[in-house]
């Protein structure tokens, strides 16, 4: 085990793409399975138990996490995934509905960003005293 | 009001207006009126590209007027400045806080903050701009609707409180359906799902105004089948795991977007914790449905993530197991090859291990080749071979330093393979545009595991050669950080950086060269990496240079290929002299554009890059030349160094230590070597790099400027030093004799030497007059003492002729000391000087009064 499984990914049985969430799920399985086998003297699963606070203290960092998975000896000691599944969190799936929906953006429509700019801009001033 | 629109007659009437105002500024009617002029320039498009500029100068003009700061928000707004626009819509809202048009528009731009910044306060102040609009104009559909998207991206518990009213504002009507459908979507997938936090039963609520609002819709347009997947996606939203799976069917004909139903279950499962579970409920889904676009994929990740866990667990026929049933759904899947073969090897199971690496070989050609995801392929092989050269590395260096040693051209040379190949396939691994330039068969050869490192140099470097797609963040480097670094991480090594490079700036044993280059360096890195301290500013420059990935790529090439020309430079000194100019000169074609982008980064720069390449080359044959040219052999070093002196780039030290071995070399006559010391004292000055010690650079330029005569003066003291430390003094002459103006090469043939210049009026600099005096004094005593006369006669003569020498001497001693202030010297130097003049009159009076004596 311990020459097999190096990378934290790995350690914790989640994908490289895991949110903080699927982490802490399968941190907190994994610690009750290696906790008991801790217990009965088992010193892999005491070696391992370190491993995974390790494990969490990097990947729970957005930072350190970020830096981890450019380590090229990290990214090589892991197993490979086998499908391209990323987690996608609320404001992605935003932005994928958007993609996939027409309509534009009609607020923007109704502004002055995009078309002629009305000469009556330069009565402004006086319309607001005349309360608007 | 009539506004004038003739723009010829308004460019005409500001001009003569602001010559009004600045003839005097108190003319405030006057200056108001210029400001208006000023923006009916830009309003009326008269302005060409000069709107932001017409429009400071208006706001100079009339600082009080909202429509300038308004139009100014619209400028930076369309140019993509959002956060300078917000801060002049707040200007133009406080000088106009009743207007609408401009609350309208400030929620515009906040909103779409908002969406760029990912903040919910942001959000929720665009929302309530848009709520004053509708307030006073309950029929304004364009503000409503912004309310609504700005509240969707706002806190979730308003949201939640406030949805059906913000819903119900919005009546059907035919040209916002599209929009309004893509929204009620968003704020399905907006809320999250799971028992935690009671988001479930918040859902039903939610969910159900959802559906109130799409039948309402549906009313109005019956049959739109978008609307229809909207009930459907809201219902299914509020089911359990194994609800969802069980009516999924029902949900696919009602939806008719699959990757709406995709997301739905993939939401959903997520939370299922046990990957096996969520295996299961995936299964029975999928036994109930048509075949959907990307589900394979949801599958084999499920499947994978079960593997994954078992392998955790320590179970690693569970592991096998499923890693072979992804081999079953997708037989041509690398990952779950590659996974395989590293349970064989662990296990190993020899033969299976050998067909798997076969089979994972021929795999990786194909994904490079025609995977739509090469680079998720590319980057694992690339990962591999950086982390095999990073530990060859480390391998390498420890056994150095174990062994006291250091590193080898061979040893340098491996491990520079290794890296230009690992870069190679990190830069195709990060950047399309390279994939798609490069020949196939190149990449082939590059990730092939049966290629070896040394035959691919060529390939390497036609991939790192290729021009970068875009500029890299470079700025990012400067404090080691990546372009993805969270703000505050970013602050934190600045800090650092400031920190560290303030010390250095401080440290006493650091020369002033030293010292200077930190400060430049420091100084460049906070001039460079400014705009990565304002939000604005670093989405801008993060906008406008290319992905992390491949900026990660080019920075890591970067800072390896330095770390392996340090090691060049501290090659063995007896390692060969060719092969080590050999291997300089392969590192110095790895100065690619990457390199050449990130060097200015690193506090060493370019200056740094090319001394080191130059130590890499040189160091062994400058140590032994040194030691020739100080040994009395400057020819030797003249021969060892004259294949190298007319490299280019120069080396500064190579151009030194040609300059005074010429200046020595006994087969070269005097007026000959001097003007060649001259010009390669000049070469060494123009290759002459912040690393090199003032005081040095100092010598040679005087060299290189040094007056015809005075070189050949300089010229003949250093020879004649040379030779009186040898106590060779008869020569040391014969070699300042050369020098003497208008004398002729050759000096008398006479015994002793020194008598060839007693009638020689002194002439000359201070050091060439010093050295006459020390080298005649010198032979007069060697001479004098190695007499054995046999008469009284003799003893006299020899006292006649040694007092005559001292006299001489004493001659050119006073010169020197005359002439000596305007030597350039150093202070110590100059002390020692002044010391030794002072100890040689002394000794030469004493001389005069023993011999007188006698």
């Amino acid at each position: 085990m311990k020459n097999l499984v190096e990378n934290y990914y790995d350690l914790l049985g989640v994908a490289h793409t895991a949110s903080t969430d699927e982490i802490k799920v399968a941190e907190n399985a994994l610690l009750k399975i290696y906790e008991a086998r801790s217990k009965k003297g088992d010193a892999l699963a005491t070696q391992i138990l370190q491993k995974l606070n390790e494990a969490d203290a990097t990947l729970t960092d957005p930072a350190r996490r970020a830096a981890y998975d450019r380590k090229a000896s990290a990214i090589a000691a892991g197993f490979a995934d086998v499908a391209y599944s990323p987690q996608i969190d609320k404001y992605e799936k935003v932005r994928a509905v958007t993609e996939w929906f027409e309509g534009g953006d009609p607020v923007r429509a109704a502004t002055l960003l995009d078309g002629k700019l009305p000469v009556d801009l330069l009565a402004y001033d006086r319309l607001l005293d005349e309360g608007n | 009001v009539k506004i004038q629109l003739d723009q010829t007659a308004l460019q005409r009437r500001s001009i003569a207006l602001l010559d009004v105002t600045d003839k005097d500024p108190r003319a405030a009617a006057e200056r108001i009126a210029a400001s208006e002029a000023h923006l009916r320039l830009v309003v009326t498009g008269a302005a060409g590209g000069k709107n932001r500029a017409l429009l400071h100068r208006a706001r100079n003009l009339d600082p009080y007027r909202a429509a300038t700061y308004f139009l100014l928000a619209l400028d930076l707004q369309r140019a993509g400045s959002l956060t300078a626009a917000i801060e002049h819509y707040d200007q133009a809202v406080a000088l106009a806080p009743r207007d609408l048009r401009l609350r309208f528009h400030r929620g515009y731009a906040l909103l779409e903050q908002a969406r760029r910044t990912q903040s919910a306060d942001v959000a929720d102040a665009a929302r309530d701009d848009f709520e004053l609009v509708v307030g006073t104009q309950p029929k304004n559909t364009a503000a409503a609707f912004g309310a609504l998207e700005s509240a969707l991206l706002g806190k979730t518990k308003r949201l939640r409180e406030t949805l059906a009213a913000l819903l119900a504002r919005l009546p059907p009507q035919k040209d916002w359906l599209a929009p309004m459908t893509r929204v009620l979507y968003q704020i399905i997938f907006w809320f999250g799902v799971g028992k935690a936090k009671n988001i479930d039963q918040s859902n039903k609520k939610t969910m159900g105004e959802i559906v109130d609002c799409a039948r309402a819709w549906l009313g109005a347009f019956p049959g739109d089948a978008d609307l229809g997947g909207v009930i459907a996606a809201a219902t299914a939203k509020c089911n359990t795991p194994e609800e969802l799976c069980e009516r999924i069917a029902a949900y696919a004909k009602d939806i008719p977007d699959v990757r709406v139903l995709r997301l739905l279950l993939r939401e959903r499962l997520a939370e299922v914790e046990d990957p096996t579970k969520r295996l299961q409920l995936f299964e029975q889904a999928m036994s109930r449905i048509p075949p959907l676009d990307g589900i394979a994929q949801d599958y084999l990740q499920l499947v994978h993530l079960k593997a994954k866990r078992a392998l955790a667990e320590g179970d690693l026929l569970g592991a096998r197991a499923g890693w072979q049933t992804c081999l079953a759904r997708d037989p041509d899947n690398p990952g779950a090859v590659e996974n395989l073969l590293r349970l064989a090897e662990h296990e190993g199971n020899t033969d299976e291990a050998a067909q798997l690496r076969t089979q994972l070989g021929e795999l990786q050609l194909a994904y490079a080749r025609m995977s739509p995801r090469a680079d998720l392929m590319l980057g694992r092989v690339a990962a591999r071979l950086q982390a095999e050269q990073e530990k060859a590395f480390d391998s390498t260096f420890e056994t150095v330093t174990q062994q006291g040693s250091k590193p080898t051209v061979d040893q340098t040379d491996d491990l520079l393979d290794k890296l230009t190949r690992a870069a190679a396939v990190a830069r195709l691994a990060a950047d399309p545009a390279a994939r798609k330039a490069i020949a196939a068969e190149t990449i082939r050869r590059l990730i092939d595991p049966a290629s070896e490192a040394m035959d691919l140099g060529d390939d390497a470097l036609a991939v790192l050669n290729q021009p970068l797609p875009e500029e890299p963040p470079v700025a990012y480097a400067y404090f080691d950080a990546a372009k993805d670094t969270p703000d505050a991480t970013l602050l934190e090594a600045r800090e650092r950086s400031m920190t560290r490079w303030t010390e250095l700036e401080a440290e006493p044993s650091r020369s002033p060269e030293g010292r200077e280059r930190v400060r430049l360096h420091r100084e460049r890195a906070e001039r460079v990496t400014a705009s990565l301290f304002d939000p604005e500013s670093r989405a801008a420059y993060d906008a406008s240079t290319c992905g992390v990935e491949l900026a990660e790529a080019c920075r890591s090439y970067t800072s390896a290929l330095l770390r392996l020309v340090h090691m060049g430079s501290a090659i063995k000194e007896d390692e060969d002299a060719a092969r080590r100019v050999w291997l300089a000169d392969k590192l110095a074609v790895l100065r690619t554009p990457a390199v050449i982008a990130y060097l200015p980064t690193t506090s060493d720069g370019e200056a740094g890059f090319r001394r080191g390449l130059a130590e890499c080359a040189f160091d062994g044959l400058l140590k032994r030349g040194f030691d020739a040219m100080n040994n009395g052999r400057p020819e030797e070093a003249i021969d060892l160094i004259a294949a190298h002196v007319d490299r280019k780039p120069g080396y500064f030290h190579l151009h030194r230590l040609y300059v005074f071995s010429i200046m020595r070399d006994p087969r070269l006559p005097l007026d000959q070597a001097a003007p060649i010391a001259q010009q390669f004292a000049a070469r060494a000055v123009e290759s002459a790099e912040s690393f090199d010690p003032a005081a040095l650079i100092g010598e040679m330029q005087r060299i290189a400027g040094d007056r015809p005569d005075h070189m050949l003066q300089r010229a003949a003291v250093s020879r004649a030093r040379h030779f009186l430390d040898k106590d060779k003094s008869a020569q040391a002459l014969t070699a300042l004799w050369s020098a003497y103006p208008g004398m002729g090469m050759t000096m008398q043939n006479v015994t002793p030497a020194a008598s060839a210049w007693v009638n020689v009026k002194p002439t000359g600099r201070g050091l060439y007059a010093w050295t006459v005096a020390r080298s005649l004094r010198d032979n007069s005593i060697s001479w004098y003492n190695a007499q054995s006369p046999y008469t009284q006669y003799d003893v006299r003569t020899n006292q006649v002729t040694a007092l005559k020498i001292g006299r001489s001497a004493e001659r050119w001693a006073k010169l020197a000391q005359q002439e000596m202030p305007a030597e350039t010297l150093g202070d110590e130097e100059r002390g020692q000087l002044d010391e030794a003049m002072r100890g040689l009159l002394e000794s030469l009076e004493k001389d005069r009064r023993t011999l007188s004596g006698l």
